[in-house]
């Protein structure tokens, strides 16, 4: 499935993003990314869909590379910010993805629709849409279509409670499907709930991987908590937190 | 109060710093200055030609020149007055700031309304100031007029000022308020668009050169110089007017008040409404088709592309009705320059999907060419319109000349929005992207009509295919550029 290999990327001010970053994810497998902020997650993201170019290192789905036509055919993604064209409809919008993928399934798009609650918006302009509503377009417009691998970056963020359930049992049930995903996010409970594997990035480097259970009993740490502030280097800051809280 | 006033410190703040964001480097803060002292020279020398004559007759005696200066000097205060404040309420959307985000604060919709009014006030009264202080100070200074006399005109020109200012406040609420209340699309835009219709067709009704030179014995009530009786009576140079001061007072005190009052009524929270032009044009399945129609649709429901629409069929509209526009067909071919205008914010109305076009693995060239041909078929459509509420059918050869300038219009629109994209939270940018455009066009316009006639036929159809040639390329290297670097 997904191989990223050696990868890194500096930017033109001389701060590297990500360094020899390695990560496969496998068939029906859910790869959950957390780290603190500026630990590098969307400029893998970034790097994986072709968005900037890596200074080193290769992507591969099977065996497409990630510049290539069949790699982006198979990938759908999510992103964090609720980039969409606003003028258009959500309808608009789900035809002009479905036009990009040239792949087409009315079925499926109108399952999720009903899934998602928003059949009665579907016919007003995106810009009109409320946080939530943005965030179940983007998901629609990601799960339509027939990709091998889905990438979410905080796809839970503005959603309703019930739309969370019914994201996360849409994304087990992809999994069941033959899918794989790579979740990046800051919900640890999400990530632990949903995740085979976890990778946990600080500075650009990955600084622990494995199944939760692995990397609780090798960090001698009962939650995920625990685990996160231990593994990201946050432990050394936690005593200066607690201080300053304790006297808040 | 102590709310109202950190909350104008806040607004001037923000200004500020968008100032800076613009002049963020020496050489650009140099040329300002330089343009700067440069004009301030121009308008003191020239502010002077004009205004040392009418003092001069003044002080010899001549009571009607200082009435004429008066109301002249106060009706371009007003006219002022109006240019800066739909200037500022175009390029600022601190007031939409204000509206959502500090609604949650603990103060009342007066408060917050009303601290917003007070730098948009300050800055007007402070350019109005400025540039009649330049025109007028020379003048006052080597006739030594007065401290008292000068204090006088000041004060009258600063409520001539607040007049203007209240009057256009109060017509912009109270469209503001019927937006709200009926629902309907566009609630910044409309309402400035109603308030330049609302004063510039009072100014042409109303203004009348005779009005103003009969004033000296009859005063013309007109709202752009009402004040101008009030200075004249503090100087005592009213005997020869017929006015009635206190008729002057009582609908200035009401226009303030009603103004000042008008600040309740934005206190609803506007809804968000939206244009669905053409939704009934399905999305093509193949790549290109889909970003046309997107592109087509897009920009037909962009609020500024159908509010400058709308401006310019009014503006048709009138001139139609005063001069017959049938029969001066250059015209027709302007407004088919102008109509490609509609390109200038199809890049930066759109640079937030650059990276989806690429995860779509689809090409910059295919991208430009999609969006260009949906923005000339929007351009031809509105120039069609134009033309008929304009009652102008085009000769055969002139449909051509109309294209040749859209496609060219649209091409050079849309390679300036390349280079300057239009930003929504950045409006000023969408000035700025013009005023550069003209700055390089009619440099450019000017060099090839004064050589032009000078080369032989073949010469000048080979310059126009390697100009063409040129801008093409242009836009294809600034797009791939952006795209890189977006």
């Amino acid at each position: 499935m997904l191989h990223i290999e050696q990868l890194s990327k500096k930017y033109k001010n001389n701060i590297w993003a990500v360094q020899d970053f390695n990560l496969s994810i496998y068939k029906e497998e859910l790869v959950a990314m957390v780290g603190p902020n500026g630990a590098g997650k969307t400029s893998i993201i970034n790097c994986l869909l072709g968005v900037i170019s890596p200074t080193s290192g290769t992507i591969q789905l099977d065996t497409y590379p990630n510049q290539s036509k069949k790699f982006k055919q198979l990938i759908a993604y999510v992103p964090d910010d609720l980039i969409l064209p606003e003028a258009l409809t959500g309808t608009e919008y789900l035809d002009f993805v479905t036009s990009m993928y040239q792949y087409e399934d009315p079925e499926k798009q109108s399952s999720l629709i009903e899934l998602f609650d928003i059949k009665g918006a579907m016919s007003e302009p995106i810009e009109t849409y409320s946080h939530g509503m943005k965030k179940k377009i983007q998901l629609i417009a990601a799960f339509m279509l027939n990709s091998k691998l889905i990438i979410l970056d905080e796809p839970f963020r503005g959603l309703d409670v019930e739309a969370i359930i019914m994201t996360k049992k849409l994304m087990r049930k992809y999994l069941q499907k033959g899918g794989s995903i790579l979740l990046s996010t800051h919900d640890l409970k999400a990530a632990e709930y949903l995740a085979q594997r976890m990778v946990i990035l600080s500075k650009g480097k990955i600084v622990a991987e494995g199944t939760i259970e692995e990397l609780k009993v090798e960090n001698q740490c009962t939650d995920m908590e625990d685990l996160f502030m231990k593994v990201s280097m946050l432990r050394d800051r936690s005593a200066q937190f607690e201080k300053i809280i304790e006297n808040f | 109060m102590k709310k109202l006033l950190r909350i104008s410190s806040i607004i001037l703040t923000m200004w500020r710093l968008e100032i800076e964001k613009i002049v963020n480097t020496r050489a650009k803060k140099l040329v300002v200055l330089m343009v700067l002292l440069f004009m301030i020279s121009i308008a003191a020398f020239g502010g002077y030609q004009i205004t040392n004559a009418s003092l001069s007759s003044f002080l010899q005696g001549d009571i009607r020149s200082i009435s004429m200066l008066t109301i002249s000097m106060y009706l371009n205060a007003s006219i002022y007055t109006f240019v800066f404040f739909i200037l500022l309420k175009t390029i600022a959307s601190d007031q939409d700031w204000l509206s959502t985000k500090c609604k949650w604060l603990p103060i009342t919709p007066f408060e917050r309304n009303l601290g917003y009014q007070i730098p948009l006030i300050l800055t007007i009264l402070v350019l109005i100031f400025f540039i009649t202080g330049i025109i007028l100070l020379p003048a006052f200074i080597i006739h030594q007029i007065g401290f008292g006399f000068s204090v006088a005109f000041f004060t009258g020109l600063l409520l001539q000022v607040l007049l203007t200012f209240s009057l256009l406040q109060l017509a912009y609420h109270v469209v503001t308020f019927f937006i709200i209340s009926c629902k309907l699309p566009f609630g910044k835009f409309f309402p400035l668009f109603i308030v330049i219709i609302l004063f510039g067709s009072y100014g042409l009704e109303t203004l009348s050169i005779q009005g103003i030179l009969t004033s000296f014995t009859d005063f013309h009530y007109n709202l752009y110089y009402l004040t101008s009786p009030l200075f004249l009576q503090i100087i005592g140079e009213l005997s020869q007017m017929k006015v009635n001061l206190l008729f002057i007072v009582a609908i200035y005190v009401s226009i303030v008040l009603v103004s000042m009052a008008s600040l309740l009524l934005i206190s609803i929270q506007s809804e968000k409404r939206s244009l669905t032009f053409l939704r009934w044009i399905p999305i093509p399945r193949n790549k290109f088709g889909a970003v046309w129609v997107k592109e087509i649709k897009s920009q037909s429901r962009n609020e500024e592309n159908v509010l400058n629409f709308f401006l310019i069929l009014l503006l048709i509209l009138v001139l139609n009705l005063k001069f017959n526009l049938a029969s001066y067909s250059f015209l027709l071919l302007a407004l088919a320059a102008m109509a490609g205008m509609i390109a200038l914010n199809s890049f930066g109305n759109d640079k937030k999907m650059v990276p989806f076009y690429k995860i779509y693995d689809i090409q910059p060239n295919t991208i430009v060419l999609a969006k260009y041909t949906g923005l000339i078929l929007l351009a031809v459509m509105q120039w069609i319109l134009f033309c008929s509420l304009a009652l102008y059918l085009p000769k055969n050869n002139e449909y051509w000349q109309a294209l040749l300038i859209i496609l060219n219009s649209t091409a050079l629109f849309y390679l300036v929005g390349v280079i300057i994209p239009l930003d929504r939270r950045n409006p000023h940018i969408g000035l700025f992207a013009f005023v550069s455009f003209l700055f390089v066009l009619f440099p450019i316009m000017f060099i090839a009509n004064y050589f032009g006639g000078y080369l032989p036929t073949f010469t000048q159809i080979g310059a126009i295919v390697l100009v063409e040639a040129l801008i093409s390329v242009a836009i294809l290297m600034a797009h791939q550029w952006r795209f890189k670097h977006v």
